[in-house]
Parts: structure tokens; sequence; C-alpha cells
């Protein structure tokens, strides 16, 4: 999910990746609206509702949207700070650091309105800000390493596309396509599973309340977790392969030299 | 101009513009402190028809308060008193009720919390110094969003 970049990502690899992190995002979404009143993770409605108060003129309310909005642009830019400075020394640490730093801000939301949350408005703004730069980190990711395929923290724009794939599908030429085929089950497969996840924390609020949080974090470490148990198999495989390699090698030398001296 | 200089110009215009609006706007909870008196109770979406068979124009609100708050606990006050304690207190005659108060979202949702765990949710239509507005939905045999006019007495 992780380790390949760009093009050389398979359509597997980006299903994996967009319906885990469209899960986690669907569940943060519905988490802070349910918590805090409001969305974490589609920007667009961020950008109507500041239009609207710097109509009405309301200063406090539009710097905290400002904020929100700032600081999503501030994950997604950092995240691919990451992915295009680190990709050539190791792509997989350096797709992994943004998905550690969501975990980080997610687990300090968690931890925070746990233990210490005391409801008051400036508490709820900046913890909205720390699940908007969540969000933001984990979008750059996902659109970054995919080439813009897999975007996950909001649905508009795979409503979009989905939408334009069906009606591409009326023609025989497109619906026997297999990279729009692929393209319409990954959006399809995004959409899904960014309503379970937030079904999911509809239900599970009530009881869950700030652990949710938690529950989303495990989310991300299988997706860190998945790739690196697929480095170390592949490496434990390449070690072996060496050592069965020196071990003929030895027993070839070994060979050598018993026909050299019988000679 | 180098490219660092660009990108921390950038990123400082943003924080500038932020504390600049945080630091000439008001903070809700601080606007919202203090004594509020209830002006009118009004629909949104009115069913016209509807009120005037059943009332004069001059009891509308009174009206409306009688048929969409009559599952509330503030339906009984007339004033409401903001404390900074984050406590309310509804006034009405010869009735007080002390209750919780808190701004969520971004300034715009004003939760209720009462003692048996009950929990009311309102929009901050309007908050300015010397008026208030909240809205909130009603039931459907009261269809449509009513609205609670206040306006500062202290």
């Amino acid at each position: 999910m992780l380790r390949k970049y760009s093009n050389s990502r398979s359509l597997s690899d980006n299903i994996k990746l967009g319906t885990l992190s469209a899960f986690s995002a669907g569940m943060v979404n519905i988490g802070s609206l349910l918590l805090f009143f409001s969305f974490s993770s589609n920007v667009t409605g961020h950008y109507a509702i500041l239009a609207a108060e710097i109509v009405k003129g309301n200063l406090y309310q539009i710097a905290v949207v400002f904020s929100w909005i700032f600081l999503f642009f501030l994950g997604s830019f950092v995240s691919n700070l990451f992915v295009i400075h680190l990709n050539q020394k190791n792509s997989y640490i350096a797709h992994s650091i943004p998905l550690i730093l969501e975990i980080i801000c997610l687990m300090m939301v968690g931890f925070y309105g746990e233990y210490f949350y005391k409801e008051t408005l400036a508490e709820t703004e900046i913890l909205l800000a720390l699940m908007l730069f969540a969000m933001g980190l984990q979008n750059g990711l996902t659109a970054s390493i995919s080439n813009f395929t897999v975007k996950t923290t909001h649905l508009t724009g795979t409503t979009t596309d989905l939408g334009i794939l069906f009606s591409m599908f009326t023609k025989k030429e497109f619906r026997n396509n297999e990279a729009l085929k692929g393209r319409a089950k990954l959006l399809l497969y995004i959409t899904a599973f960014y309503l379970i996840g937030a079904i999911t924390a509809g239900f599970t609020y009530v009881y869950l309340n700030f652990k949710m949080f938690y529950l989303v974090s495990l989310v991300l470490i299988v997706i860190i977790i998945y790739d690196l148990s697929k480095l170390k198999l592949k490496m434990y495989w390449h070690q072996r392969k060496l050592i069965r390699l020196n071990f003929d090698n030895v027993i070839r030398m070994e060979k050598g030299k018993e026909e050299s001296v019988a000679s | 101009m180098k490219i660092w200089i660009r990108y921390l110009s950038f990123f400082g215009l943003g924080i500038f513009l932020f504390i600049t609006l945080i630091s000439m706007a008001k903070s809700p909870e601080m606007i919202i402190e203090g004594e509020w008196k209830e002006l009118a109770w009004e629909y949104e979406k009115a069913d016209i028809k509807t009120f005037s068979s059943k009332a004069s124009e001059d009891n509308d609100s009174s009206y409306i308060k009688d048929i969409a708050g009559q599952d509330l606990v503030i339906h009984k006050a007339e004033k409401w008193i903001f404390c900074p304690n984050g406590k309310l207190i509804l006034k009405g005659e010869n009735y007080t009720k002390e209750i919780t108060w808190n701004i969520k979202g971004r300034g715009n949702i004003l939760e209720l919390k009462y003692d048996n765990n009950n929990i009311e949710h309102y929009s901050l239509t309007e908050l300015e110094n010397d008026k208030l507005i909240l809205n909130f939905d009603t039931s459907a045999h009261t269809r449509g969003i009513a609205r609670l006019t206040f306006e500062k007495v202290n």
C-alpha cells in the first residue's frame, strides 16, 4: 500500500489504501460532527461557510474557518514534502511519516478529549484544527503517492468521477476498457468504505466517545504494518535465497576441491 | 527572491492574517455572557393558515412558544442569564432553573445540558452585543424551524 509510488502502483495497491483510509476519514468526519458540531474533512463546505461568514462580517468565525482551511492545506503540503524529499532514499519511510503524524494528531484528540476536554469553544476549535491537519496529511499522502488517483477525505470529486464513468459505460468501447473499469471499482470501494466508516462512527460514538480516535489510529497502523510485514517477508525470502545460493556455492567449491584432489 | 523566503512569506502572511482577525474579534463565549430577555418566538417556515386560524397576529409569538416549546425546559423561561462558569440561569414567573451551557462548532452551536443528562442544541444564528437569535428544529406537528429572539438586559 505504501511502498510503491505513482505509476508503479497496481489497482490492488490503490484499492487497499483507498478503502482503509476512506474508512478512517469517514469515521473522523462524522466523529467530529457528532462531538464538535463541525466537519473535519470536507473542506468544500468550509469554503462556503467562510464566504458566508465574510458576508456577515463575523471576524471570529472568519478567523476560525480560515485557520481550519489553512491547516488542511498545511497537512497536504507537509505530506507531499516528505514524499518528494525522502522518496529517493526510502519510499516506505517517506510514505509512512505522514501517516505517523496523522496517528499522533488523532491520538492527541482522543487522549485530550477523554481526559481533559472541558467543552470550551477554544478547545473545540483546536481539536478540530488538529483533525483538519490530520485529514490534510492523509489526503495529501494518498493523492500524492497514487498520482492523484486516491483521494479519501471527501467524496465530491469521487461522486463526480463516478457519474462520468457510469455515463461512459453506456458505450461498449468504454465498458470493455480495463483501466476505466478499474477506476470505477476503486471509486466505488472508496465511496462504500467512507460511508461504512461514517456509519460505524455514528453507531459507536455513544459508547466509544473520544476512544473512537484510537480505533481510527488502529486502522492507520494496519496500513503501516501491512507494508512493513510484506517488507520483512520479502527480506526473509531474499535472505533465505542468499543463504541457499551461498550454500550451493560452498557445496560446488567443495566438490571442485574433491575432484581436483582425486585427479 | 529565494524560494524559501517566498514560502516563509506565504505562511507568515497566513499566520499574520489569522492573528489579526482573532485579535480584532470577540469570542462568542464572551459576547453571550450576561442577561438576555426573550423578545419573540417565531417560525421561519410558518404555516400561516394554521396560525391565522388559531391565533391573532398579536399573540402569534406566545402561541408559537406554547406549541413549539412545550417539550423544552426553556419554554418557561423569559430571562436567560449566561454566567462565565458555564452555568445558565433560566428565570420565568415563579420559576428558576440552573443548567449548563457550552458553545461548540465554530461558535455557532449552543449546547444546553440538564441535570437529567438531557441535551438540547440551538443554532446561534445571530450573536451581537445586544441581540441574540437562536434557532431550533421543531417536531412534525408544528413543522418548521423556530426562532427565538433576545435582547441584552445587562
